[in-house]
């Protein structure tokens, strides 16, 4: 099936690109395991769990204590570092089985896998030192501690070595001081995994350098503001906050290859296809089988903007699958990463939109609504997830990578 | 997606690269823009040598039983085929004879030496087998066929129109449905293309004059040519032949939109406007980038349809979505090609309007988007599970 690929070189001089194998195998022991983490997640959030923890000022709309307990939970189940080396108390399993472990999350709209579960350990596995390693990876499987992502700043989003947050050596210690904004999971998490200028270069990237804050130094100062869903968010501040040299995290000012490499990784993780095969599911459940919508499901429009959908649905599943298993054959998936958010984000949005059309006037119900259909579950994510658009990359400039690190085009 | 027995499977389409090399450089050997260009102008639309060349390389028989691999691997190498000889942009009667055809004489329901001997012709490059499935108004016409069939003189008589049909005036055979006269069902027959009665009128179309109207007079067909003899048997083997022909042309489909991807980032890199490469233009990259996505989509859809063919799971699910997702997205593909290279791509000198025309085709062939969009929402309809991936996670209501 790659056959059009050897037809191509030939003929033409472009740079070649090389491209994963789209055929996609789930092995009997995978989907033992899919089973099993669904089992687990069917039992422990019923729809009572659901009720009595939510908590509409968080995003996603879990409570803080019940998130806290719930991935403890995961770490005594081994649901922690299912992928990182034995050596540091993971269990050694392909990407495939992150992957589908962040898979049936997000089917069962489970409080998310945050970046200290997710892709910081990674980066953490891949440039951190020896002592950095053991001191943290531990406590993260055993979800003893958290951190959050500091990277956006005012000033610094989608041209991130823009950012200003300065470190100053003094001493054995650095000195940072600066805004970090847009910091999810930072309200309840101990530290910071942060990017900071270091030295000020004729080369952009250079002088930027990933520390691992400790939040309960003297001068994190952190403010929320209220979205566009209902939930906070959070800006976090640092002013003179002394840090010990040894929390760098890789090499002093070359922490732009930290950062890339932990945004692979990240992206990786949030490409995962449950969100979508979810909304799909509940979207065919209400045509089909509500007795209030069934006038839906026999509307041939209805059915055919479904199908429009299920066929998006499948692109993201398969290709996250594709992405999840070339890691796994020891390939370093890039720009296609990138793809597999953009992906997933963009058939999320398209059930979104669809599921507010088929709803009509019922869409915009919350939540707490008298008899409101799917509990309001359309409202928050038609709301919440337009945050998709731009976070952790976003559409545009997604579309700016796959151009330059995926098609070879000159910046 | 969720396949026991992974490596055997694995192992099944990865696809022979001997196999492909060969028809790889029967290609480049073959699809000179003069010859492509003379095929075009002339009848009847394909060169006899290419053919035979094409059966010594062992396409034709592909799917052919007893030729077809017993290990399984012929659909994954099938594709291939499509995918080089379809990014070639050289025309032949691949997709009619030896994917259509060849799926009807082989899933059809009444055995008779008749199919045995036309599958053996096929596959040694010795038989053109055509399928003339439209009608006026009709995209693959079963219930609504105004063709008609009635017994007389030892066999069958066939009367009414089929268009447009690609590669009639060379059909050795026609596959046809009619509505049989006494019993009221549709049959399959397989007219002999020189019979009495047979008249085919070559129709210019965009890519020249392979098409044609096929009008058939009380044409005489044997006994032993009635494929299939009802309504039920004949919309199975017409079902499982639209389904392996969607993901062949979707093959086809994406080669030709990875060709036009490759010739546009090619030309956005040479071509200089306002001081710079073209390419180096946000816009353009946007472009290039949405080709992409466009093309991942199709990649991952087509391995997920062929894998189905290989183990005969979800086949009609999975081939009609490839083919809505490849007959939806190409075209997108080759208008974002356009507009990239302006009028460059507006001349016959330069490949990219070949490949625009062959989309044109391709599109439609095989089942359009709205058949396969069709058929899916009925499979939405008639059991809410079959498009859902539901059955690997407990179902969200």
């Amino acid at each position: 099936m790659d056959a059009e690929v050897n037809f191509r070189k030939p003929e033409i001089g472009e740079p070649t690109r090389r491209e994963l194998n789209p055929t996609v195998f789930l092995s009997d022991d995978h989907l033992r395991f899919r089973r099993e983490v669904c089992d687990f997640l069917s039992s422990r959030l019923t729809a009572d769990v659901r009720s009595a923890n939510h908590d509409p000022d968080e995003l996603g709309g879990w409570r803080v204590d019940f998130r806290r307990d719930f991935k403890r939970q995961l770490a005594e189940r081994g649901y922690i570092g299912v992928g990182w080396p034995v050596a540091y108390g993971g269990r050694g399993l392909d990407m495939v089985y992150e992957v589908i472990l962040a898979d049936e999350f997000e089917y069962h709209d489970a409080p998310a896998l945050d970046p200290s579960v997710g892709y910081i350990p990674y980066a953490l596995l891949a440039f951190a030192n020896d002592d950095l390693k053991s001191r943290f990876l531990p406590a993260l499987r055993r979800a003893e501690i958290s951190m959050f992502l500091a990277y956006s700043e005012p000033e610094a989003g989608s041209d991130l070595a823009n950012l200003s947050t300065r470190a100053e050596r003094e001493g054995d210690e650095y000195v940072i001081t600066g805004q970090k904004s847009y910091s999810s999971y930072s309200h309840f998490a101990q530290y910071a995994f942060l990017a900071a200028r270091t030295s000020v270069s004729d080369r952009k990237h250079h002088g930027i350098t990933l520390f691992i804050v400790d939040l309960a130094h003297p001068g994190v100062s952190i403010s929320r503001h209220r979205t566009i869903s209902g939930s906070y968010h959070h800006s976090v501040y640092f002013d003179h906050v002394r840090t010990p040299a040894s929390m760098i995290v890789g090499t002093l000012d070359e922490g732009w290859r930290v950062l890339m490499g932990a945004i692979d990784y990240e992206r990786a993780a949030i490409g995962s296809p449950g969100l979508v095969d979810r909304q799909l599911d509940r979207l065919v459940s209400l045509c089909l089988l509500n007795p209030h919508y069934v006038q839906l499901g026999n509307d041939p429009i209805v059915a055919d903007r479904l199908v429009s959908l299920a066929i998006e649905a499948d692109a993201a599943r398969l290709y996250a699958y594709m992405v999840a298993q070339a890691h796994a054959n020891g390939e370093r998936p890039q720009h296609e990463t990138s793809v597999c958010v953009l992906l997933k984000r963009e058939a999320a949005r398209l059930a979104e939109a669809l599921a507010v059309d088929l709803l009509g006037p019922e869409a915009q119900l919350a939540r707490g609504a008298e008899s409101a259909t799917l509990e309001g579950v359309v409202d928050r994510e038609y709301r919440e997830h337009i945050f998709f658009r731009f976070a952790a990359g976003g559409f545009d400039i997604t579309r700016n990578v796959i151009a330059t690190r995926g098609l070879g085009m000159a910046r | 997606m969720t396949v026991p027995q992974a490596e055997s499977l694995r192992n099944r389409v990865s696809v022979d690269s001997l196999f492909r090399d060969s028809v790889s450089s029967f290609v480049r050997k073959r699809a000179t823009s003069t010859l492509i260009d003379e095929l075009e102008e002339h009848g009847p639309g394909y060169d006899t040598q290419d053919w035979s060349d094409l059966a010594r390389i062992g396409v034709l028989g592909l799917l052919a039983p007893p030729f077809s691999a017993e290990s399984g691997g012929q659909y994954a190498a099938m594709s291939s085929a499509a995918a080089i000889l379809g990014a070639s942009t050289l025309p032949t009667p691949l997709h009619e004879t030896a994917v259509e055809a060849v799926l009807v004489l082989t899933t059809a329901t009444r055995v008779t030496d008749v199919r045995t001997n036309w599958l053996t012709k096929i596959a040694a490059g010795e038989a053109i087998v055509v399928p003339a499935l439209n009608e006026t108004g009709h995209e693959i016409a079963i219930q609504e066929t105004q063709v008609s069939a009635k017994a007389g003189r030892g066999g069958w008589l066939i009367t009414g129109t089929k268009r447009p049909v690609a590669y009639a005036q060379a059909a050795d055979a026609i596959i046809v449905v009619a509505k049989i006269a006494d019993t009221g069902e549709r049959g399959l027959f397989l007219v002999p293309g020189r019979a009495e009665g047979v008249r085919v009128d070559s129709m210019p179309s965009a890519n020249g004059h392979h098409l044609a109207a096929v009008t058939f007079e009380e044409a005489v067909v044997d006994g032993d040519s009635r494929l299939d003899g009802q309504d039920v048997t004949s919309t199975m083997t017409i079902d499982r032949t639209i389904s392996v022909a969607a993901v062949m042309r979707a093959s086809q489909l994406l080669a030709l939109g990875s060709r036009a991807l490759s010739l546009t980032l090619r030309f956005a890199e040479d071509r200089v406007q306002f001081g710079r490469s073209i390419g180096r233009f946000q816009v353009v990259q946007r472009h290039c980038a949405d080709m992409y996505l466009f093309l991942e989509k199709i990649r991952v859809l087509l391995a997920q349809a062929v894998l189905s063919l290989e183990t005969g799971e979800e086949i009609r699910r999975n081939s009609s979505i490839v083919k809505v997702a490849a007959s939806e997205y190409v075209p997108q593909v080759l208008e974002r090609a356009h507009q990239v290279h302006g009028g460059v791509g507006f001349y016959r000198d330069y490949p990219l309007e070949r490949i625009f025309r062959r989309v044109m085709e391709a599109e439609a062939a095989g089942g359009s988007a709205r058949w396969h969009r069709a058929r899916l929402t009925e499979m939405l309809r008639s059991d809410e599970r079959e498009l859902r991936r539901g059955d690997s996670h407990a179902i969200a209501t």
